[in-house]
């Protein structure tokens, strides 16, 4: 575990959101922590350690609820630091984030847009839970270039897989369909199964495809 | 891995003024003590895959193996035999003989195995019952309990046997949602004492999350294959 990782832990615990906003602020501010590095190595595995989403509750539900608030409050403050990180684009494709119907877990669709944010993309985040009748409106009104589904409880699966096929009715190929989050992981042929286009699962794999798509 | 159930290219063709495909190439292997969900709209093919891996309904094409033994070959007698010592099956409606009482519907499937009912069988009835947290209603008429009751008492009658795998139809999908919640419990609880192979077709998304695996079949065919 990351060093600052275990001294989060302590506040964290202790559902303490003052004294966990100001650590991780107090570290960006001096320019000591990366927010990719804060993101996978810092708020994804505390938040893993008291709500595995795939597990038996370990925590109580309302618990579980004001810790991922305090996640996402410090997911909010980052914005200023990735707006300064994030390299000037001439034209930025765009990149739509959601979850699928029923996927309440939002704090990896919120890091994976930020991700691409980072990345130079122009980078929107529609929600948790997202039905059909939200996001195809919002596929015909932004014209993305990627759609990125973020899947954390399994059984939604099915859901992205149904999201995945409305999309294809209406838009085809000429989408490319990424999807990601702690489902996909464990999965062997879930991509095709799906009929994703590709896994993206961590800043690396975003700053790939910057790569490939000249943006860095 | 070994399997306790693999269905290798099955086809399910019903006949009829005009036959109808209902299954398509089918593959799937069960390990064994794994818990399984099956999920699916109505009139997808849960039910007749079921019954086919359950042996209770021929493919129509392909191959059903349980507990690595070919179903190929076997006489209509070698079926029952093998399923009467293997398999036991839940379903939707418990179909218990309602002027019995819960421990004879229970040892219902030991009389047609047997003749005699030995002492260790009546036993492990009150055992099983037990674990079903049914000991206080074993002798009511089964009429007489509880819808919940009802069911809890055709899960131990399944489990007579002591089958490796159980095959449930929509187990719970007569029951209210906080009946649903103990009658999924129980069933865990078996997996886990019983090492007990289970595959429950489910319409409940409660009960399907918490499986290990869950197939979802759309149109006869498989479309989803997770694992947790
Ligand atoms: N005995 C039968 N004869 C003819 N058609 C059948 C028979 N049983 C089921 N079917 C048809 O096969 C399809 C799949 O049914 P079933 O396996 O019961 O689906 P599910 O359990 O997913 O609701 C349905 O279209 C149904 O009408
Ligand atoms: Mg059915």
């Amino acid at each position: 575990m990351h060093p600052l990782a275990k001294e989060f832990l302590v506040p964290f615990t202790q559902d303490n959101k003052a004294v966990c906003v100001r650590l991780v602020l107090d570290r960006l501010e001096k320019a000591e922590l990366e927010i990719h590095t804060l993101y996978e190595q810092v708020l994804a595995p505390v938040l893993n350690s008291i709500a595995p989403s795939d597990q038996e509750q370990t925590s109580s539900i309302w618990q579980e609820h004001v810790r991922t608030g305090i996640i996402e409050t410090i997911i909010a403050c980052c914005y200023p630091y990735i707006l300064k990180k994030s390299p000037k684009v001439e034209i930025a494709p765009t990149v739509l984030v959601f979850c699928p119907a029923e996927e309440y877990h939002q704090v990896g669709a919120r890091m994976a847009c930020d991700f691409f944010t980072l990345c130079g993309y122009h980078a929107v985040f529609i929600g948790a839970n997202t039905p059909a009748t939200e996001f195809l409106p919002a596929i015909k009104s932004l014209t993305p270039q990627y759609i990125v589904i973020s899947i954390s409880n399994y059984y939604n699966l099915v859901a992205a897989k149904r999201a995945i096929d409305q999309i294809r009715t209406v838009a085809g190929d000429t989408i490319t369909i990424i999807v990601g989050g702690h489902a996909v992981s464990r999965n062997g042929d879930i991509r095709k199964n799906l009929g994703a286009d590709l896994i993206l699962q961590t800043y690396a794999d975003v700053h790939a495809l910057a790569k490939g798509d000249g943006l860095l | 891995m070994v399997n306790a159930l693999e269905l290798k290219h099955v086809d399910k063709v019903y006949d009829g003024p005009v036959p109808t495909q209902v299954l398509f190439d089918i593959n799937l292997a069960f390990a064994e003590n794994s818990f399984n969900a099956i999920i699916g709209s109505s009139g997808s093919g849960k039910s007749t895959l079921l019954n086919i891996m359950g042996t209770l309904d021929r493919a129509t094409k392909g191959e059903v193996w349980v507990n690595s033994q070919s179903t190929a070959k076997l006489s209509r007698d070698g079926l029952a035999e093998l399923r009467n010592q293997t398999i036991g099956f839940v379903f939707q409606f418990h179909f218990l003989l309602p002027e019995f009482t819960a421990l004879e519907n229970v040892l219902l499937p030991h009389r047609i195995g047997t003749s005699i009912i030995s002492k260790e069988i009546v036993d492990r009835a009150h055992d099983i019952m037990e674990l079903m947290g049914l000991s206080k209603v074993k002798n009511n008429p089964s009429a007489r309990m509880s819808g919940g009751q009802q069911q809890r008492t055709a899960i131990a009658r399944a489990l007579i046997n002591q089958p490796s795998i159980i095959l449930a139809d929509e187990p719970t999908g007569n029951l209210d949602s906080e009946t649903t919640e103990t009658t999924y419990e129980l069933l865990r609880k078996i997996h886990q004492e019983l090492n007990t192979t289970f595959i429950i077709i489910t319409h409940d998304r409660r009960v399907a999350e918490k499986a290990d695996r869950i197939v979802e079949i759309r149109d006869g065919k498989i479309a989803l294959d997770m694992y947790r």
